[in-house]
């Protein structure tokens, strides 16, 4: 599959935030997590010991977000994340360790429920221009506006660079100085 | 070929307007015994009397502008602090330096933090490293960046996610090699709370590079 194929398949947004978090306050986007587990099979392992040590202080740090365990038996765990704006996120757990699950679980935290897409910029903002946009004339002197066209003075050659006759004039005055400073 | 036999065959009248002499005007012959004008003196004297140039001395009246430019910069730098003094400049932007990359940031507006960023969600954090902060009607240039106590810009960490895969596919072709990457970047989100400016601008500190630290 080409580049452009895999770009449509994970689709494009642009940078955003579900209601505006973080203008007035941060509010979490994690509504619950559920933990889905088999209390026998060898692929819930690393989901069991996770649940022995690592989920009630997960339960006590964020105390908006409500966990449930739901075993399961002879069905490979997998832990399910449900966000404020009604996006779902499902993660496999089968035969991962307990702290292979828990950078999932940080994971999870940490997100709004946006999906993840390909991003078109880097950056969003509301009010793309303050001093007001460009325009041709924004750095153009304002006297065009009051001189009659065609005009001689606005019509001539810029010249950025010394004429050769310049630089000639400017060194004879140089060593007229020099000449003048070593005799006096 | 020396000047002196080159002039001889002129005329002093010739000489002045063939424009060997430079631009020096000819004020008058000089009557009598005249100086010289080859370096070789006593060898050969010319039978005709040369000129007495006298060089032209250009002047210019140069006009004192000192104190015109401190009236006008002190006639702008107290118009932009009446602007901080009374909050009138309205809406601020700033150009910040985060992660190797400037970005011109306003209040309320999101970014992108690509890579490791330590900060987690929910925490407030301070941009330090500003590069320019301006209004609508004034703009403020750090060189290369403002003092900590003059700009103050604070954001708050959003969201900590992973980007969308991108995979990287090498292949030699007719060689039966080929390779397969994926990779997926951490991408931290910040909102921008504030954008502000604390002090005025000719507020210079007491003692330099303490920056409104307190150890």
């Amino acid at each position: 599959m080409t580049s452009h194929t895999w770009n449509l398949f994970w689709g494009s947004s642009f940078v955003r935030t579900p209601l505006r978090n973080g203008v007035g306050r941060y509010v979490q986007q994690l509504q619950r997590v559920t933990f889905k587990f088999c209390k026998t099979h060898g692929g819930s392992q690393g989901m069991r010991e996770f649940i022995e040590k690592d989920l009630v202080d997960f339960a006590k740090v964020n105390p908006g977000v409500v966990v449930y365990l739901k075993p399961r038996r002879h069905r490979s765990p997998c832990l399910k994340a449900e966000y404020l704006n009604g996006e779902e996120e499902y993660i496999s757990a089968h035969n991962l360790s307990s702290s292979d699950i828990k950078k999932w679980v940080e994971y999870l935290r940490m997100r709004s429920g946006n999906p993840v897409e390909r991003l078109r910029k880097y950056q969003h903002t509301d009010h793309p221009s303050i001093q007001g946009p460009w325009t041709p004339w924004t750095h153009r002197d304002p006297e065009i506006n009051v001189t009659e066209f065609p005009s001689e003075k606005l019509s001539a050659a810029h010249v950025t660079e010394k004429t050769a006759t310049e630089q000639v004039i400017e060194l004879f005055e140089k060593q007229k100085i020099a000449s003048g400073s070593n005799t006096s | 070929m020396s000047a002196a036999v080159f002039l001889r065959a002129l005329r002093p009248t010739q000489i002045a307007s063939s424009g060997l002499l430079g631009n020096r005007k000819i004020i008058g012959h000089a009557v009598g015994r005249a100086p010289l004008l080859s370096a070789v003196s006593g060898l050969r004297t010319p039978s005709f009397t040369p000129p007495v140039v006298q060089q032209s001395v250009k002047q210019e009246l140069v006009k004192d502008c000192k104190q015109e430019q401190d009236l006008f910069t002190d006639n702008v730098i107290s118009k932009v602090n009446n602007q901080i003094v009374k909050g009138s400049h309205g809406r601020l932007f700033a150009v910040v330096y985060i992660h190797g990359h400037q970005h011109l940031v306003t209040q309320e507006d999101l970014l992108i933090v690509q890579g490791v960023f330590p900060p987690s969600i929910g925490d407030v954090i301070r941009l330090e490293k500003v590069l320019c902060v301006g209004g609508q009607d004034f703009t403020l240039f750090g060189r290369p960046l403002l003092r900590k106590d003059l700009v103050n810009v604070e954001a708050t960490v959003v969201e900590k996610t992973l980007s969308h895969c991108r995979i990287y596919f090498y292949n030699r072709r007719r060689k039966n090699s080929r390779k397969t990457k994926f990779n997926r970047e951490t991408h931290t989100l910040l909102r921008i709370n504030r954008v502000e400016i604390m002090q005025k601008i000719d507020e210079v500190p007491e003692v330099e590079g303490v920056d409104g630290r307190i150890f």
